[in-house]
Protein backbone atom coordinates (compact mmCIF):
# COMPACT_ATOMS: atom_id res chain seq x y z
CA UNK A 1 0.00 0.00 0.00
CA UNK A 2 1.72 3.53 -1.11
CA UNK A 3 1.78 6.15 1.33
CA UNK A 4 -0.53 9.14 0.60
CA UNK A 5 -0.31 12.34 1.52
CA UNK A 6 -3.68 15.30 1.61
CA UNK A 7 -2.62 18.99 1.93
CA UNK A 8 -5.41 21.35 2.74
CA UNK A 9 -6.20 24.94 3.42
CA UNK A 10 -9.19 27.37 4.04
CA UNK A 11 -8.83 29.94 1.76
CA UNK A 12 -10.26 33.50 2.59
CA UNK A 13 -12.69 34.54 -0.10
CA UNK A 14 -11.65 38.22 0.19
CA UNK A 15 -7.89 38.02 0.71
CA UNK A 16 -4.79 36.65 -1.44
CA UNK A 17 -3.40 33.85 -0.54
CA UNK A 18 -0.22 34.36 1.38
CA UNK A 19 2.83 32.32 1.70
CA UNK A 20 2.26 31.71 5.56
CA UNK A 21 -0.94 30.39 4.93
CA UNK A 22 -1.74 28.08 7.81
CA UNK A 23 -2.95 24.36 6.77
CA UNK A 24 -3.17 20.81 7.69
CA UNK A 25 -1.75 17.77 6.09
CA UNK A 26 -2.60 14.10 6.39
CA UNK A 27 -0.56 10.84 5.69
CA UNK A 28 -1.87 7.77 5.27
CA UNK A 29 -0.94 4.05 4.96
CA UNK A 30 -3.56 2.74 3.74
CA UNK A 31 -4.61 1.23 7.16
CA UNK A 32 -4.12 4.23 9.28
CA UNK A 33 -3.86 7.87 8.81
CA UNK A 34 -2.49 10.63 11.14
CA UNK A 35 -3.20 14.40 10.62
CA UNK A 36 -2.40 17.53 12.13
CA UNK A 37 -5.65 18.82 12.10
CA UNK A 38 -8.34 18.63 15.43
CA UNK A 39 -5.47 18.16 17.80
CA UNK A 40 -5.52 20.39 20.98
CA UNK A 41 -3.31 22.00 21.14
CA UNK A 42 -3.89 23.23 17.11
CA UNK A 43 -1.36 21.81 14.93
CA UNK A 44 -2.28 23.70 11.94
CA UNK A 45 0.96 24.59 9.87
CA UNK A 46 2.63 27.13 7.40
CA UNK A 47 2.09 24.74 4.65
CA UNK A 48 3.95 26.46 2.04
CA UNK A 49 7.84 26.65 3.87
CA UNK A 50 6.72 23.44 5.79
CA UNK A 51 6.82 22.19 2.09
CA UNK A 52 10.36 23.61 1.14
CA UNK A 53 11.49 21.85 4.43
CA UNK A 54 10.29 18.52 3.83
CA UNK A 55 11.50 18.22 0.21
CA UNK A 56 14.85 19.66 1.07
CA UNK A 57 15.35 17.62 4.14
CA UNK A 58 14.08 14.47 2.39
CA UNK A 59 16.91 15.60 -0.79
CA UNK A 60 19.25 15.51 1.99
CA UNK A 61 18.55 12.42 3.50
CA UNK A 62 18.20 11.14 0.43
CA UNK A 63 21.25 12.28 -1.07
CA UNK A 64 23.99 11.91 1.93
CA UNK A 65 25.71 8.57 2.96
CA UNK A 66 26.28 9.22 6.46
CA UNK A 67 22.81 10.80 7.61
CA UNK A 68 20.54 7.86 9.15
CA UNK A 69 17.74 10.44 9.93
CA UNK A 70 15.51 13.36 9.44
CA UNK A 71 12.62 14.82 11.37
CA UNK A 72 10.25 16.70 9.69
CA UNK A 73 8.30 19.38 11.52
CA UNK A 74 5.48 21.71 10.52
CA UNK A 75 6.69 25.18 10.44
CA UNK A 76 4.40 26.55 13.15
CA UNK A 77 3.52 23.52 14.61
CA UNK A 78 4.58 20.24 16.74
CA UNK A 79 3.65 18.04 13.83
CA UNK A 80 6.07 15.70 12.74
CA UNK A 81 7.12 13.01 10.02
CA UNK A 82 10.03 11.50 11.02
CA UNK A 83 12.42 9.51 8.39
CA UNK A 84 14.90 6.76 8.86
CA UNK A 85 17.09 4.81 6.43
CA UNK A 86 17.72 1.36 6.46
CA UNK A 87 19.66 -1.36 4.93
CA UNK A 88 19.92 -1.64 1.24
CA UNK A 89 18.13 1.47 0.38
CA UNK A 90 15.07 0.95 2.74
CA UNK A 91 13.64 3.79 4.49
CA UNK A 92 10.97 3.70 7.62
CA UNK A 93 8.51 6.24 7.83
CA UNK A 94 6.99 7.10 11.68
CA UNK A 95 4.21 9.44 12.09
CA UNK A 96 4.17 10.83 15.99
CA UNK A 97 6.49 7.92 17.05
CA UNK A 98 4.15 5.08 15.15
CA UNK A 99 5.75 3.05 11.99
CA UNK A 100 3.75 4.32 9.07
CA UNK A 101 5.70 2.21 6.31
CA UNK A 102 8.89 0.67 5.21
CA UNK A 103 9.32 0.79 1.96
CA UNK A 104 12.23 1.53 -1.09
CA UNK A 105 13.94 5.00 -0.65
CA UNK A 106 13.04 5.92 -4.12
CA UNK A 107 9.05 4.98 -3.75
CA UNK A 108 9.02 6.85 -0.86
CA UNK A 109 10.54 10.07 -2.46
CA UNK A 110 8.04 9.56 -5.06
CA UNK A 111 4.83 8.81 -2.68
CA UNK A 112 6.27 12.34 -1.10
CA UNK A 113 6.52 14.33 -4.47
CA UNK A 114 3.34 13.39 -6.29
CA UNK A 115 0.99 15.08 -3.86
CA UNK A 116 3.32 17.75 -3.19
CA UNK A 117 3.46 18.52 -7.05
CA UNK A 118 0.07 18.30 -7.53
CA UNK A 119 -1.01 20.82 -4.58
CA UNK A 120 1.37 23.22 -5.51
CA UNK A 121 0.26 23.28 -9.60
CA UNK A 122 -2.93 23.85 -8.15
CA UNK A 123 -2.29 26.48 -5.74
CA UNK A 124 1.76 28.30 -6.66
CA UNK A 125 0.18 30.41 -8.90
CA UNK A 126 -2.52 32.48 -6.37
CA UNK A 127 0.48 33.93 -4.79
CA UNK A 128 1.70 37.07 -5.16
CA UNK A 129 4.72 37.72 -7.37
CA UNK A 130 6.72 39.05 -4.55
CA UNK A 131 5.72 36.27 -2.27
CA UNK A 132 8.76 35.37 -0.07
CA UNK A 133 8.04 31.84 -0.36
CA UNK A 134 7.45 31.16 -4.48
CA UNK A 135 11.41 31.00 -5.26
CA UNK A 136 12.15 29.07 -2.27
CA UNK A 137 9.64 26.58 -3.56
CA UNK A 138 10.24 27.10 -7.22
CA UNK A 139 14.26 25.90 -5.78
CA UNK A 140 13.16 23.31 -3.32
CA UNK A 141 11.07 21.39 -6.21
CA UNK A 142 13.82 22.09 -8.75
CA UNK A 143 16.00 20.68 -6.68
CA UNK A 144 14.09 17.68 -5.42
CA UNK A 145 13.37 16.60 -9.39
CA UNK A 146 17.19 15.37 -10.04
CA UNK A 147 17.21 13.16 -6.90
CA UNK A 148 13.99 11.56 -7.52
CA UNK A 149 14.49 10.79 -11.02
CA UNK A 150 18.01 9.45 -9.96
CA UNK A 151 16.17 7.24 -7.47
CA UNK A 152 13.33 6.49 -10.30
CA UNK A 153 14.94 6.27 -13.60
CA UNK A 154 11.90 4.33 -14.87
CA UNK A 155 10.23 7.62 -14.14
CA UNK A 156 8.41 9.78 -17.19
CA UNK A 157 10.01 13.30 -16.78
CA UNK A 158 7.43 15.95 -15.31
CA UNK A 159 7.91 17.64 -19.65
CA UNK A 160 6.78 14.27 -20.74
CA UNK A 161 3.37 14.64 -18.36
CA UNK A 162 2.76 18.19 -18.63
CA UNK A 163 1.56 19.01 -22.00
CA UNK A 164 3.76 21.97 -23.19
CA UNK A 165 2.52 25.68 -23.39
CA UNK A 166 0.66 26.16 -26.48
CA UNK A 167 -0.72 22.45 -26.48
CA UNK A 168 -3.56 20.59 -25.86
CA UNK A 169 -3.79 18.31 -22.76
CA UNK B 1 113.62 65.80 -12.15
CA UNK B 2 111.90 61.84 -11.23
CA UNK B 3 110.38 63.84 -8.35
CA UNK B 4 108.22 66.08 -10.65
CA UNK B 5 107.24 63.49 -13.25
CA UNK B 6 105.36 61.85 -10.12
CA UNK B 7 104.38 64.58 -8.53
CA UNK B 8 102.53 65.89 -12.07
CA UNK B 9 101.02 62.17 -12.59
CA UNK B 10 99.83 62.39 -8.97
CA UNK B 11 97.99 65.62 -9.49
CA UNK B 12 96.64 64.75 -12.89
CA UNK B 13 95.57 61.36 -11.57
CA UNK B 14 93.75 62.75 -8.31
CA UNK B 15 92.14 65.21 -10.92
CA UNK B 16 91.35 62.73 -13.62
CA UNK B 17 89.49 60.11 -11.77
CA UNK B 18 86.59 62.64 -9.94
CA UNK B 19 86.08 63.69 -13.68
CA UNK B 20 85.56 60.33 -15.03
CA UNK B 21 82.92 59.13 -12.13
CA UNK B 22 81.02 62.17 -12.69
CA UNK B 23 81.24 61.96 -16.28
CA UNK B 24 79.68 58.47 -15.98
CA UNK B 25 77.58 59.28 -13.12
CA UNK B 26 75.55 61.87 -16.08
CA UNK B 27 74.38 59.01 -18.06
CA UNK B 28 71.86 57.37 -15.02
CA UNK B 29 69.82 59.04 -12.68
CA UNK B 30 71.11 58.55 -8.97
CA UNK B 31 70.17 55.67 -6.77
CA UNK B 32 67.67 55.88 -4.15
CA UNK B 33 69.22 57.86 -1.51
CA UNK B 34 72.52 58.33 -3.24
CA UNK B 35 73.13 61.99 -2.45
CA UNK B 36 74.75 63.09 -6.33
CA UNK B 37 77.30 65.66 -6.18
CA UNK B 38 75.65 67.30 -8.88
CA UNK B 39 71.73 66.64 -8.31
CA UNK B 40 69.12 68.36 -6.63
CA UNK B 41 66.16 67.37 -4.68
CA UNK B 42 63.70 67.87 -7.16
CA UNK B 43 66.09 65.57 -9.47
CA UNK B 44 65.57 62.91 -6.39
CA UNK B 45 61.97 63.42 -6.78
CA UNK B 46 61.57 62.97 -10.37
CA UNK B 47 64.18 60.14 -10.27
CA UNK B 48 61.53 58.34 -7.62
CA UNK B 49 58.68 58.96 -9.33
CA UNK B 50 60.14 57.22 -12.41
CA UNK B 51 60.95 54.33 -10.20
CA UNK B 52 57.20 54.40 -8.64
CA UNK B 53 55.74 54.33 -11.82
CA UNK B 54 57.75 51.49 -12.66
CA UNK B 55 56.17 49.72 -10.37
CA UNK B 56 52.98 50.37 -11.32
CA UNK B 57 53.24 49.71 -15.04
CA UNK B 58 54.81 46.36 -13.38
CA UNK B 59 51.73 45.88 -11.44
CA UNK B 60 49.04 46.65 -14.01
CA UNK B 61 50.85 44.25 -16.51
CA UNK B 62 50.23 41.50 -13.76
CA UNK B 63 47.03 42.39 -12.94
CA UNK B 64 46.05 42.21 -16.79
CA UNK B 65 47.96 39.38 -17.07
CA UNK B 66 45.69 37.77 -14.63
CA UNK B 67 42.51 38.63 -16.29
CA UNK B 68 44.09 37.03 -19.71
CA UNK B 69 44.54 34.39 -17.90
CA UNK B 70 41.30 33.87 -16.35
CA UNK B 71 39.57 34.89 -19.45
CA UNK B 72 41.53 31.93 -20.71
CA UNK B 73 40.21 29.45 -17.72
CA UNK B 74 36.80 30.43 -18.64
CA UNK B 75 36.80 29.94 -22.26
CA UNK B 76 37.70 26.87 -21.37
CA UNK B 77 35.15 25.67 -19.02
CA UNK B 78 31.66 24.62 -20.21
CA UNK B 79 28.37 25.94 -20.16
CA UNK B 80 27.59 23.99 -17.29
CA UNK B 81 30.45 24.64 -14.82
CA UNK B 82 29.39 28.31 -15.50
CA UNK B 83 25.57 27.69 -14.85
CA UNK B 84 27.11 25.99 -11.48
CA UNK B 85 28.84 29.18 -10.51
CA UNK B 86 26.10 31.26 -11.52
CA UNK B 87 23.76 29.82 -9.16
CA UNK B 88 26.47 29.41 -6.12
CA UNK B 89 26.27 33.44 -6.90
CA UNK B 90 22.52 33.47 -6.48
CA UNK B 91 22.27 31.04 -3.82
CA UNK B 92 25.33 33.01 -1.78
CA UNK B 93 23.27 36.19 -2.02
CA UNK B 94 20.23 34.33 -0.73
CA UNK B 95 22.17 33.29 2.22
CA UNK B 96 21.12 34.10 5.88
CA UNK B 97 23.33 36.28 7.45
CA UNK B 98 23.54 34.77 11.28
CA UNK B 99 24.53 38.65 12.52
CA UNK B 100 21.53 40.13 11.54
CA UNK B 101 19.62 40.20 14.60
CA UNK B 102 16.55 39.35 13.58
CA UNK B 103 13.40 41.81 14.63
CA UNK B 104 9.83 40.88 15.16
CA UNK B 105 7.78 43.12 13.38
CA UNK B 106 3.86 44.14 14.30
CA UNK B 107 2.68 42.27 10.89
CA UNK B 108 -0.83 40.81 10.89
CA UNK B 109 -2.72 37.17 11.75
CA UNK B 110 0.14 35.30 9.40
CA UNK B 111 3.05 36.64 10.81
CA UNK B 112 4.69 38.95 13.01
CA UNK B 113 3.66 39.65 16.43
CA UNK B 114 0.34 39.27 15.85
CA UNK B 115 0.03 36.17 14.74
CA UNK B 116 3.03 34.80 17.44
CA UNK B 117 0.75 37.01 20.36
CA UNK B 118 -2.44 34.97 18.91
CA UNK B 119 -0.94 31.75 18.14
CA UNK B 120 1.72 30.84 20.79
CA UNK B 121 1.16 34.00 23.76
CA UNK B 122 -2.29 34.35 24.42
CA UNK B 123 -3.87 31.70 21.99
CA UNK B 124 -6.83 34.12 20.75
CA UNK B 125 -6.12 33.07 17.23
CA UNK B 126 -9.58 34.14 15.34
CA UNK B 127 -9.86 30.79 12.79
CA UNK B 128 -7.18 28.58 14.02
CA UNK B 129 -7.02 28.77 17.99
CA UNK B 130 -3.76 28.21 20.50
CA UNK B 131 -1.08 26.57 19.19
CA UNK B 132 1.69 25.17 21.40
CA UNK B 133 1.83 28.43 23.77
CA UNK B 134 5.01 29.99 25.67
CA UNK B 135 4.05 30.87 29.17
CA UNK B 136 1.54 33.36 29.66
CA UNK B 137 2.93 36.88 29.77
CA UNK B 138 5.81 36.31 27.83
CA UNK B 139 7.12 39.47 26.01
CA UNK B 140 7.92 40.53 22.54
CA UNK B 141 11.42 41.36 23.99
CA UNK B 142 11.61 37.81 25.61
CA UNK B 143 10.76 36.55 22.44
CA UNK B 144 13.03 39.20 20.20
CA UNK B 145 16.18 38.03 22.56
CA UNK B 146 15.14 34.06 22.36
CA UNK B 147 15.54 34.76 18.32
CA UNK B 148 18.43 36.26 18.63
CA UNK B 149 20.20 34.08 20.45
CA UNK B 150 18.26 30.96 18.63
CA UNK B 151 19.51 32.33 14.59
CA UNK B 152 22.68 33.65 16.06
CA UNK B 153 23.86 29.73 18.11
CA UNK B 154 20.76 27.70 17.29
CA UNK B 155 20.85 24.67 14.35
CA UNK B 156 20.21 25.76 11.27
CA UNK B 157 17.08 23.72 9.87
CA UNK B 158 16.71 24.59 6.34
CA UNK B 159 18.80 24.87 3.54
CA UNK B 160 21.25 27.46 4.22
CA UNK B 161 20.50 28.92 0.68
CA UNK B 162 16.19 29.43 1.14
CA UNK B 163 15.19 32.73 2.00
CA UNK B 164 12.83 31.67 4.42
CA UNK B 165 14.99 29.77 7.52
CA UNK B 166 13.94 28.26 10.14
CA UNK B 167 17.01 28.01 13.45
CA UNK B 168 15.85 25.62 16.48
CA UNK B 169 17.21 25.99 19.94
CA UNK B 170 16.82 24.50 23.19
CA UNK B 171 16.37 28.36 25.43
CA UNK B 172 14.44 29.05 28.22
CA UNK B 173 11.36 31.93 27.63
CA UNK B 174 9.39 33.74 30.39
CA UNK B 175 10.79 31.29 32.78
CA UNK B 176 10.28 27.66 30.54
CA UNK B 177 12.84 25.99 28.91
CA UNK B 178 11.21 24.62 25.37
CA UNK B 179 12.78 23.80 22.26
CA UNK B 180 12.11 26.61 20.07
CA UNK B 181 12.29 27.38 16.56
CA UNK B 182 12.00 31.03 14.67
CA UNK B 183 11.92 31.12 11.33
CA UNK B 184 12.95 34.47 9.57
CA UNK B 185 12.68 35.84 6.07
CA UNK B 186 16.73 36.71 5.38
CA UNK B 187 16.12 39.00 2.64
CA UNK B 188 14.40 41.67 4.82
CA UNK B 189 17.18 41.47 7.03
CA UNK B 190 15.94 38.40 9.58
CA UNK B 191 12.22 39.71 9.83
CA UNK B 192 10.43 37.61 12.43
CA UNK B 193 7.86 35.42 10.41
CA UNK B 194 7.01 32.92 13.64
CA UNK B 195 8.50 32.11 16.55
CA UNK B 196 7.00 28.70 18.66
CA UNK B 197 8.16 25.65 20.90
CA UNK B 198 8.28 22.50 19.22
CA UNK B 199 6.37 19.87 22.01
CA UNK B 200 6.59 17.04 19.91
CA UNK B 201 10.34 16.78 18.97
Amino acid sequence: MPLSIKITFDLQPDEPLSGFELGHIEISNGIRSWSSQDKTPDQAMMIFPSIVNLLDGLRNILQSESQGKFIWVGVDSSFSISFVRGDRNKMSVFVEDVLAIDADSSQIAEWIYRPINAFLDQHIDLLQPNDPLLSDLQVAVKDFLPVLYNLNPQLPSEQDIKPQKGELP
Amino acid sequence: MVKRIICIAAILYLVAIPLTVRAQNEGRPPKRGESSRSGTAERDRLSQDRETRGIDARRETSAEERVRIGRERNSNNNEAKADIVRSDVDRTRNEADRNIEPRIEYGNLRWGWVHIEARHISGEHPTKGAGDLFTLGATKQQLEDAARSIVRNGERISDRFRRIQVFEKQIEVNGKADLVRVVVDSQTNNRVITIFPVRSK
